[in-house]
This record gives C-alpha cells, structure tokens and sequence, in this order.
C-alpha cells in the first residue's frame, strides 16, 4: 500500500496538466487513501456516491443502509461472502496491475510504460473492487487518451485471479473488447468479429447486466450489442494495454457518461416487469370473495395440499382471475382486521356484483349472513379502537371485558400498556392538555362473544351456528350509554365548552390530579416486583411526567401527543384478533414484509435481477 | 488482438454450491424490521379501489381510514379513460417530452438530408408550438436549429445531435415510454405486489431454503422446500405436510 503517497501526490496531481486529472475525482481518491483519512484528524471516512443509473435500484437502499464507517472498515474485504459486498469499483487499483502500467494519481487514468516488443509485454489493470453481482447492471467507460503505436487496448473484465501479463480476453474468466481488430475475447485467444476498432478519441462503455448473464460495448454512446452471455460469478473491470504510448481514462460513473445508460436502466426494469407479470397466479383454495374471507384463515391442510404439487400451467385469463380472487379478499381481511366496516360492506357488495352478474338470491343470502358476523366483530374491535385513540382507555377496557372477556386477562403486558396510558391521558387531562375535539361515541349494540374459541374444528360449520346462537345476546343499549356517561362524568373528557372548563379548571384540576395520583400509585404497587426491563422503562417513563409541574412544555411532552395512543390501540386489537384465531397482522401486510425481506435477501445472494425491482418505489405510492 | 503466446490458464473457480438454509426465527426477525406504516397500507388498498373502479368502497374508505380525500372520486372515470388509452397505444398522448424528441428527431433528419426548407417550415409549424408551451422544449429546438447555422456540422458544438448516438437516445427514450405503458405504471399497485412476492420468492427459493408464502390469500409462511434439485421422492412426498404457523412479531412495528 502506498499510505502515504496517495494523499501527499493528490494536490501535485491537481497542479499538473494531467489529462486524467479530473474535477470530480473526490470519491475515488478519498477511498484509496482510506488509511490515511483515519490518521487526519477530522476527516470522517466517506462512502462514495452511488452512479445515478443505480439510484432508484434495490441495490440503492442496500448501499446506503451500511454506514460509512462500515463501509470503511468492511467494504474493502473482497474475501468476505459475495452477498456482503456494496462497495462498487470507482478507480483503478494500485496494487493490483501489471508492473508495466503507470497509474495516475487520481488512479483514473492508465498508460503503458513497457517495451512492448511481444504478446509477453502486455499489461492488464484490475479495479479496486469487484463489481457486486447484486447491482442488477454495471455500466463503466473508457477514454481512449492515445492509441500509442500499435493501439493494442484491450477493455473488459475479468475474476480476481486472472494474471495481469496478458490483454482482457485472452484468459478463462477474462473477457475484452479490442481497439486495433474490433474483435471480442471470450476467454480465448482467438476472437470474435464484434464491432468497430476503436482508437484515439474513442469512448468505449462496458456493460454487464447481471439479470440475463450478458455483457454489451457502446461506442461514442452507440450500443454496439451483446459481446458476451452466460456471464458469472465476481468479475472486475480490467483493461489492457500492449505498446508505448497507450493511454486510457476510466470514468466509473464520477461524470457523465456518452451512453444513456438511465435510459436503459429502465428498458432493463421494464423487460424485467413483462417476465414479472407473466408469471401465473396460483389460484385459491379457499372459496372466493366475501364468503368468510376472514374467518376461515386457520383452515391449512387444503392449503399446503393445494400448493405442494407442481403448479399446472395457467392460462393468462384464469391467472388474471386468481390474481383478482385474491386480491379481493386481501383487501377484505384488511379492511376486517382494521375495523372498516362500512368500507368492508361497500367493497364486498361491489365485488360481489363484478364477480357475478348473476348471482342468485341465496348466495347473496349466504354472504350477509357470513358478514353480519364479521360485521358485529369488526364493529367491536372498531369501537375499542375508538376508545383507545380518544383517550378513553377505562372504556375500551371495560368494553374489551365484556365482548373479549379472555383478551386482557392472557394478555397482562397489553393491559400494562393501557394503564400507562391511561395514567398519561389523566396527567394530560389535569394539566388541561386538550386534543382533538372528541366525538360522541356511536353506541351500536355489543356482542357478547365469550365463547368463541380460538380453535376452529373441523366441523366448525355446525359449531358456527350454535356459536352465533350464542353470541347473539345483545346488550341493551341504555345500560351501555349510562356505562359511558359515568364515565364521562369523571373524566371530564368532552361536551365542556371551553369556558366552562376554564372556570372550573383549577379546582377540577386539583381533585383530578389527587386521583392520577391514587392511580398512578396503584400502577406503581402492582408492577414494582416485575424485574423486566421493558416494563421497568416503560413505568419510569410513564411517571417522569410527575417530575414537571407542566408536564405539557417538558421534554417528556411527547407521551402526551394522541399520536401515541395509535399504537396501544394496534395492540390491543391484534390481541383481540389472536384470541379469535387470526393472524394478529393483516396477511397484505405479511406480503408486503415478505416481498420487501426477500427482495433483500435476494440480493444478498447475489441475484442481479432483484436489483431492478424496489418493493418500495414500485409498490407503494 | 489476438495472442501469440500460450500461457497456462488459470481454472475457472467452481464450487460446488449448497443451498443455504434461512430459520424461521431468523425470518420472522427481518419480516418485523420491515419499515411499513398502516397509511402506506391504507394506501395501497386505495389506490387499487380508485384505479379498478371501486366507487363506493373507496369512499367509504377515505371516510373510515381517515385518509384526505385527495382523490376526486369522479375523476375515477377519466383515469380508466387515459389507462385505455395507453394500452390501445396512444403513448404520445401521454408523454409530451417524448413527442417533442420524435419530431425533434424528424427535423435533424431534414437537416442532415440538407432539406433546409423543409426543416424550416417543420420547425415553425410543429416544434415551435410546443417550445412555447414548454421552455426546456424551447432551449432545445434553438439547439437543434443551430446547426442550419454551420457549414461543416460536425464541428460545431450542436454537431453531437447528427451523431448516430442522438438517434439511438430518442429511440430508446421510445422503447423505454412503450414498454412502461405496458406494464405497471398506470396500473394499480397491489397486483404489482403480489406478482413481484411470488417472482422473487420463486429466485431466491434457488439459492436458499426460507419459509415462504404460497397461499397469498392468507399469507400463511409455510417451510421452505428442502434443495430442490437433490431432494428424493421421500423427502418431497413429506413437503406435503410441512408446518404452517400465523406468524407472530411484534404488530407494534407496525405502526407508525
């Protein structure tokens, strides 16, 4: 390593009228003089920046969620496992070439400094890093500065063990374009009649598109076609040079390229979205549409039958029908899970009428009744929710007891987590923290659901019916306002207008605050004995409110934000739906999280394809 | 070139690859760092309701989930409209930029042919409209009009646009409008979403072994099959009633 040459020869370089010197040459030289960057005493290691073609790739978030000081460290270890590696070549490296080249200081640029009488003078120069697999495409170009005497370049790439005394090509695991014939190289020394010669002047490009295993050359931004298929495996660019006065310049993506390679960054995404979308949808095997879309996700065994096979081949019609059964009841179990059942009814009447002009009587009939049960759940779990998210947590309490008598009671860190906030929503009460003006809850009958169990037989049909027997008692409406109205009473939650509430604020205060008091002892007494540290950090939180007499202007202020009600709210209501037997997650959000982890660690498998696509920007809005 | 010198060549690096094996456990834990908010979610089903149609359903949505909204249910029509019209392969109505390249390239056509009559009465009668209308178009039609200005265009400093790379930037620019109008981007996003889950799944299931989902109805994650191409009757025969659980991480991360 020449530590500290790299950095005392980089403002000689500047000076001098190099043609390689170059304006934007920042990214390279700061990597290769990475040692001494650490020894000066401010400089903070940097990570260069990504070439813009790749910007909107998967590859992207990859290379920016590794740190710079990891990048630092690991980066530059090309022996580590080939998923691990982001950094992407961006110079020429010093170590790694034939002792006939000369390199730049920048390291950009490459002349040949040999007598170059024979085949056995030649001179080939790898770059600092590999390019990983897992960027989907890698694009770079090369100035020719001076074709020398005989104009014998040599471009390509090749795997980390090639020797240098021979022109890219000429080896196995070397491939190269040459100047002086136009031919192509493929890992022999006789080659192929490619494309044009090229010389003083010239601008070559290189591309390897690691989704088809191809690589192609532009000329002066021409496309010249494919070189080279079945590419594999680590490869770095490399090129080669044979008689004096050869001289090349690289551009690893620092400036412009003559190519316009965004464009075809997206030609690649695109072709990649036709293979994508016509890949067939497996069909259901659960029945379609609204018919229990949500209740009967614990029923595997047909499942795993249904999907073990060998799919049969599909037709694009019956796979674009699968894709929309499916959807249809993605979207309804998401929209049961949620609580939105007003939109739940809307969309399953719409999909009912689009999936059967003809859908007779009974059907219609079946799919109310599955619904009026889902319904009455989801209208549960909707008000709980609402109670939660005003503030109103001895409500959603009492309610989640009476419709899910098991939910609280087996779940004893959901029900901490409701007391400290209604521990937070009485100190914010008190210091008259007000929020969203709060609405009048919509009391619907509540169901009384005691029953249900959380397995489903078999014959779960018959069970259904006497369960809905069962559950049908419904609570009379005045006994459940007067719960509601009581509690109001002494929460002095709403129906104050502001003035009112001003007038009595202070002695209103001082009774409230004696009461969080009590309440915020009793939270104290039962958990005290409870050594983990979740719950130990979550009550010093919770109490550090006490410590301010304003609570409201303190930095512990944000517990008041409602915004932290939201959470409390998610769990309570996936506790509620595993008591029922369903997933405590919607199954369109697993999908999500599935594609988005698999996208990942496709890529740290080094498979170039899954660079092109980006759960993110492609799937979400 | 070609070589005259034979030199030993070095053997081409070929390990035998196993299929690596990822864990449940190990799963479930990078499924729960996923960053996705419930309005990311919510939006995702909206825009699947707008798109396809679903008038009543998304307006009960916007109402129940909270979202702004944003979407002007009538407009609902008019989006059907234009996607139509995109898959009857009216692309030049949709993309003003790409109109104006194409007739760009028209006219430097009529100039490298020496048609300077032509290229004037084209300039005036179709690009100069659309310059008005946009003054990045504007810069480029004076660019472009430049080169009548020279005797020897090739070294002046608009002579790039008679290069052969100038024509291929427009017809790439082409291909990339008509293969984009073929595929997602006018459609609604779910179906992407999915499609792209079993596309990936089916990649990654070559180099590692990860629990997978396979009915995408209910998501369920079922174990991933055992390596595919040693696996023996007996083991395949036991895929059948491979494990299926609901997986269970903290819901909390899902909200924001």
């Amino acid at each position: 390593m020449s530590s500290s040459f790299a950095s005392g020869t980089r403002s000689h370089s500047l000076n001098s009228q190099n043609q390689a010197a170059l304006p934007s040459s920042g990214g390279a030289s700061s990597q290769s003089s990475l040692s001494n960057l650490n020894k000066q005493s401010n400089m903070l290691p940097s990570k260069p920046k990504l070439p813009s073609y790749l910007a909107d790739t998967s590859f992207a978030e990859l290379y920016n969620s590794v740190s710079a000081e990891a990048f630092v460290l690991n980066g530059a270890n090309n022996d580590k496992d080939p998923g691990e590696l982001v950094a992407l070549p961006t110079a020429w490296s010093a170590d790694d070439k034939c002792t006939f080249l000369e390199l730049s200081a920048d390291k950009l640029s490459v002349s040949y400094a040999g007598t170059g009488k024979t085949d056995t003078d030649a001179a080939a120069i790898r770059a600092n890093y590999p390019i990983p697999p897992q960027c989907g495409v890698f694009y770079f170009e090369v100035d020719i500065i001076n074709k020398g005497r005989e104009g014998f370049i040599g471009i390509g790439f090749c795997g980390k063990n090639v020797q240098l005394m021979r022109l890219p090509g000429w080896e196995l695991q070397s491939w190269g374009y040459h100047g002086d014939d136009g031919n192509s190289f493929c890992c022999s020394g006789t080659g192929k009649t490619y494309g044009p010669k090229f010389t003083t002047g010239d601008t070559i490009g290189c591309c390897i598109n690691f989704r088809d295993g191809t690589a192609f050359y532009t000329k002066n931004g021409v496309n010249l076609g494919i070189a080279f298929r079945d590419l594999k495996g680590i490869l770095y660019p490399s090129i080669g040079l044979r008689t004096p006065g050869e001289k090349i310049q690289v551009n690893f993506g620092q400036r412009d390229f003559d190519f316009p390679i965004e464009l075809y960054m997206k030609e690649e995404k695109a072709r990649l979205w036709n293979l994508i979308n016509a890949r067939p949808i497996p069909p259901l095997s659960n029945p379609p549409l609204g018919t229990a879309a949500a209740v009967n996700t614990n029923n595997n065994t047909n499942i795993n039958l249904a999907f073990s096979t060998t799919p049969t081949p599909v037709s694009h019609a019956t796979s674009e029908a699968n894709l929309t059964a499916t959807i249809h009841q993605l979207i309804m179990s998401y929209l049961v899970h949620h609580g939105f059942s007003e939109t739940a009814k809307a969309f399953s009447k719409d999909a009912v009428q689009l999936a059967t002009n003809d859908s007779t009587a009974k059907e219609t009939m079946e799919i109310e009744d599955t619904f009026s049960e889902i319904d009455m759940d989801m209208l549960n779990r909707q008000k709980i929710r609402h109670a939660v998210l005003k503030g109103d947590i001895d409500h959603a309490i009492r309610l989640t007891d009476i419709v899910y008598p098991t939910v609280l009671p087996s779940n004893r860190d959901i029900f901490f987590k409701l007391r400290c906030r209604k521990f937070v929503e009485m100190i914010a009460n008190c210091s008259g923290y007000r929020q969203s003006p709060t609405k009048e809850i919509e009391v619907n009958k509540i169901v009384r659901a005691d029953t249900i169990d959380t397995m489903v037989d078999d014959d779960d049909v018959e069970d259904n019916e006497e369960l809905e027997a069962e559950i049908e008692i419904v609570f009379r409406e005045d006994e459940e306002k007067g719960e509601i109205q009581k509690y109001e009473d002494a929460m002095d939650v709403d129906e104050f207008d502001a003035s009112e509430s001003d007038v009595e604020g202070s002695m209103e205060d001082s009774s409230k605050y004696e009461e969080a008091m009590r309440f915020g002892q009793e939270l104290e007494d039962d958990y005290r004995n409870d050594i983990r540290e979740e719950i130990q950090s979550t009550l010093r939180e919770t109490f550090s409110l006490l410590a301010y007499s304003d609570p409201t202007t303190s930095v512990m202020s944000y517990l008041l934000d409602p915004a932290h009600r939201e959470p409390v709210a998610n769990s309570l209501n996936s506790a509620i739906l595993v008591s029922e037997g369903k997933p405590p997650i919607p199954p369109l959000e697993i999908i999500y999280r599935q594609a988005s982890v698999t996208i990942r660690e496709s890529l740290k498998n080094g498979i170039g394809a899954a660079s092109l696509v980006n759960v993110q920007k492609d799937c979400l809005l | 070139m070609r070589p005259r010198a034979q030199t030993n060549a070095t053997s081409p690096s070929s390990s035998s690859a196993t299929k690596k094996v990822a864990t449940r456990e190990e799963w479930e834990k990078k499924l729960g760092e996923v960053k996705i908010s419930k309005t990311d979610l919510n939006n995702l089903v909206m825009n699947y309701l707008v798109i396809e149609g679903y008038k009543d359903a998304a307006e009960k949505f916007s109402q129940e989930c909270g979202l702004q909204p944003n979407i002007d249910f009538e407009s609902i029509q008019d989006r059907m409209n234009i996607r139509n019209a995109i898959q009857n392969g009216n692309i030049l109505d949709t993309n003003p930029k790409l109109y104006f390249h194409l007739q760009q390239q028209r006219l430097i056509e009529y100039i490298r042919q020496g048609k300077t009559s032509e290229a004037l009465e084209f300039a005036q009668d179709e690009l100069a409209p659309r310059g008005e209308e946009n003054p990045e178009f504007l810069e480029e039609l004076e660019r472009t009009m430049a080169l009548l200005a020279f005797e020897d265009t090739s070294q002046s400093p608009v002579g790039y646009l008679l290069h052969p790379a100038q024509r291929q930037r427009t017809a790439s620019e082409l291909n990339a409008a008509i293969l984009t109008s073929q595929s997602q981007d006018k459609d609604p996003k779910l179906p992407s979403l999915l499609k792209m889950l079993v596309w990936a799944q089916n990649q990654l299931d070559e180099k590692l072994s990860f629990p997978q989902i396979r009915n995408l109805a209910t998501a369920e994650l079922v174990e991933g099959t055992t390596p595919a191409s040693n696996a023996s009757p007996s083991t395949s025969n036991n895929n059948n009633t491979s494990t299926s659980s609901i997986i269970s991480f903290p819901p909390s991360l899902s909200s924001t």
